[in-house]
């Protein structure tokens, strides 16, 4: 009954359209927008959510008491927020480009909304349903480099530019091995389409074990690397360089104000939910329950329930590690996350050749571990200068 | 609960009539824009844009594997490389007083794109691609799946697959040297 209760929502409420007369065109307009709108919200008030429990969080762990002012426990934080950012003034560089200062932070929200079509939130509810859903997500979140581009290059100011080629840098070579990670699992499943890929991970061994793709020997590896480049996509801690809110200004942001920097913030949130669901996904059984008998709780709590840990995860991240350097953060993606995520792609190929068993498992485990070590041995290195000299000085 | 609208509602039929049209309209204003653009990275953005209409105007034709992929490395990687180019070769590109060309580079430009069109039509007209022969040895498919695509790559495909990707190494390699100005 629970388990049913969206669809049944949203049947009842367009056969009541259709009683009262309405033309089945415009039924099927409202049933649409009806889903597009209900994703969103969900969406926005999970960041809404975020936004105050992320500061509680931290503050916990930092042992504060974080925000406590407005509502009971500071609950009502977000819609404090909310108003200062609308009353705020709304800044434009004189030597601005208007238009696309305007365009930048509707660019950048527009595709952290649009990616959130195709997640599968239940065993039954998937707003739409495309064939090659992975790459549809990867297509539409390359348009919000576009915006970061825009944000830096609209507002006239050469740090806000040089922001942006940072941040810039940065998605673009942490989205080869968050694609080839994902391209080991659309292999496993053989499908691109990502009710397939939970369907084919709906499996339990000895009938008590999950079957998910995270607790594959290539999939751990492959697994990690998406985590981490999916926090290095979506400017996370440790990754939040572009920003570095204590130590530079704030990249592509510094010639944004008021609501239109707050807009930034909610496609960046939005973003980062849209990338934890589609881990959750990829590698985490998406809907599945963690054991079969757990299967009478709704299958959309248990997603939700998954999508929410792994945001919590990356906000454990956000207050235990600190910031990377720049020259740091781009070679440990060529050097070694992108290789890290090739092995696992051979991995996967020994461990399916193979015939999925336990020898082909321990083989690409081998294989894996092997990978590890070899590609993270120049990183262990120490670290040792040459000698400086200097002209001048001396 | 899916929006997909069923095959064969109203609904459908308009989208599958009409909804070309707007990415038809994007796509001719958005290359109208970056062939008269002087400001070059506006006129990459506006090129982004144009290959974002194409997309969706493959997406309107119902080829959804083509458009994803046209809109992944168009508009993800060509774009964002042409505009790291033009950020990392011109030394400043805001000194131009007007924004779009004038009168007479336009009616120059629009001459040399006739001849242009004029000798390109002529090649599509005489190569094989449009005779009837080919058209009936290659009949147009009206669905084909992701894994026959993917077949086609590998197979027969490949070595074509194969020369294209070192064609658009070379070609942006090219315009790379093309745009680089030598500083003083």
């Amino acid at each position: 009954m629970i388990e049913e209760l969206p669809t049944r929502l949203y049947a009842w409420f367009l056969q009541l359209l259709q009683k009262i007369g309405l033309p089945s065109i415009i039924v099927d307009i409202v049933g649409a927008f009806l889903i597009a709108i209900s994703t969103c919200a969900v969406f926005l008030a999970l960041f809404a959510l975020t936004s105050v429990l992320e500061r509680k969080i931290l503050a916990r762990v930092q042992n504060r008491l974080g925000p406590n002012r407005v509502g009971p426990f500071g609950l009502l934080q977000p819609v404090a927020d909310g108003i200062k950012m609308l009353i705020k003034e709304d800044i434009i560089p004189h030597n601005a480009d208007k238009i696309l200062h305007f365009l930048a932070p509707v660019l950048a929200l527009i595709p952290s909304l649009l990616v959130l079509a195709i997640l599968p939130y239940g065993s039954n509810l998937v707003p739409v349903n495309l064939n090659s859903g992975l790459l549809y997500y990867f297509a539409i979140s390359a348009i919000a480099e576009i915006a970061i581009f825009l944000a830096g290059w609209a507002g006239n100011n050469k740090y806000s530019v040089l922001g942006a080629m940072r941040a810039i840098a940065q998605i673009l070579s942490y989205e080869l091995p968050l694609a080839t990670s994902a391209l080991c699992v659309a292999l496993a499943a053989g499908s691109l389409s990502l009710p397939q890929i939970v369907q084919s991970q709906n499996n339990y061994l000895l009938g008590l074990f999950p079957n998910w793709f995270l607790f594959t020997p290539w999939g751990l590896a492959a697994g990690l690397v998406f985590f981490i480049a999916a926090l290095a996509e979506t400017n996370r801690s440790p990754f939040d360089l572009p920003e570095g809110e204590s130590e530079l200004v704030a990249g592509h942001l510094t010639e944004y104000s008021g609501f239109k920097y707050a807009t930034f913030f909610i496609a960046e949130y939005v973003g980062m939910f849209a990338i934890c669901a589609l881990f959750v996904t990829l590698f985490l059984g998406g809907w599945l329950p963690p054991l079969p008998f757990l299967a009478f709780i709704p299958s959309w709590i248990w997603f939700f329930a998954k999508v929410c840990f792994i945001a919590f995860v990356m906000i454990w991240i956000r207050a235990t590690l600190p910031r990377m350097r720049i020259d740091h953060l781009l070679s440990f993606a060529w050097k070694f996350l992108l290789p890290l995520a090739f092995s696992a792609f051979f991995a996967l190929l020994l461990w399916h050749y193979l015939g999925r068993n336990i020898l082909s498992s321990l083989l690409s485990f081998a294989f894996i571990v092997a990978a590890y070590f070899a590609l993270g041995y120049p990183f262990t290195q120490r670290y040792s200068p040459r000698k400086r000299t200097y002209l001048f000085s001396e | 609960m899916t929006a997909n609208p069923e095959t064969g509602s109203p609904l459908w039929q308009i989208l599958s009539n009409w909804g070309s049209l707007i990415p038809t309209i994007l796509l001719l204003l958005a290359l109208a824009g970056f062939s008269i653009a002087r400001n070059l990275i506006r006129a990459a953005l506006l090129i982004a844009l144009a290959f974002l209409s194409l997309g969706l105007l493959f997406l309107s034709l119902g080829a959804e594997f083509l458009a994803f992929a046209q809109i992944l490395v168009y508009v993800g990687a060509v774009a964002m490389l042409m505009l790291f180019t033009i950020l990392l070769s011109r030394p400043s590109e805001r000194e131009h007083a007007a924004a779009w060309l004038d009168g007479g580079e336009l009616l120059r430009g629009f001459l040399i794109g006739i001849i242009l069109t004029f000798i390109l039509g002529m090649f599509i007209a005489a190569s094989p691609l449009a005779s009837q022969k080919f058209q009936n040895d290659f009949p147009a498919q009206t669905s084909l799946s992701l894994q026959a695509i993917g077949q086609a790559l590998i197979g027969d495909a490949a070595a074509s697959f194969l020369a294209l990707a070192v064609l658009l190494t070379a070609a942006l390699i090219g315009a790379a040297i093309l745009a680089f100005d030598e500083r003083p």
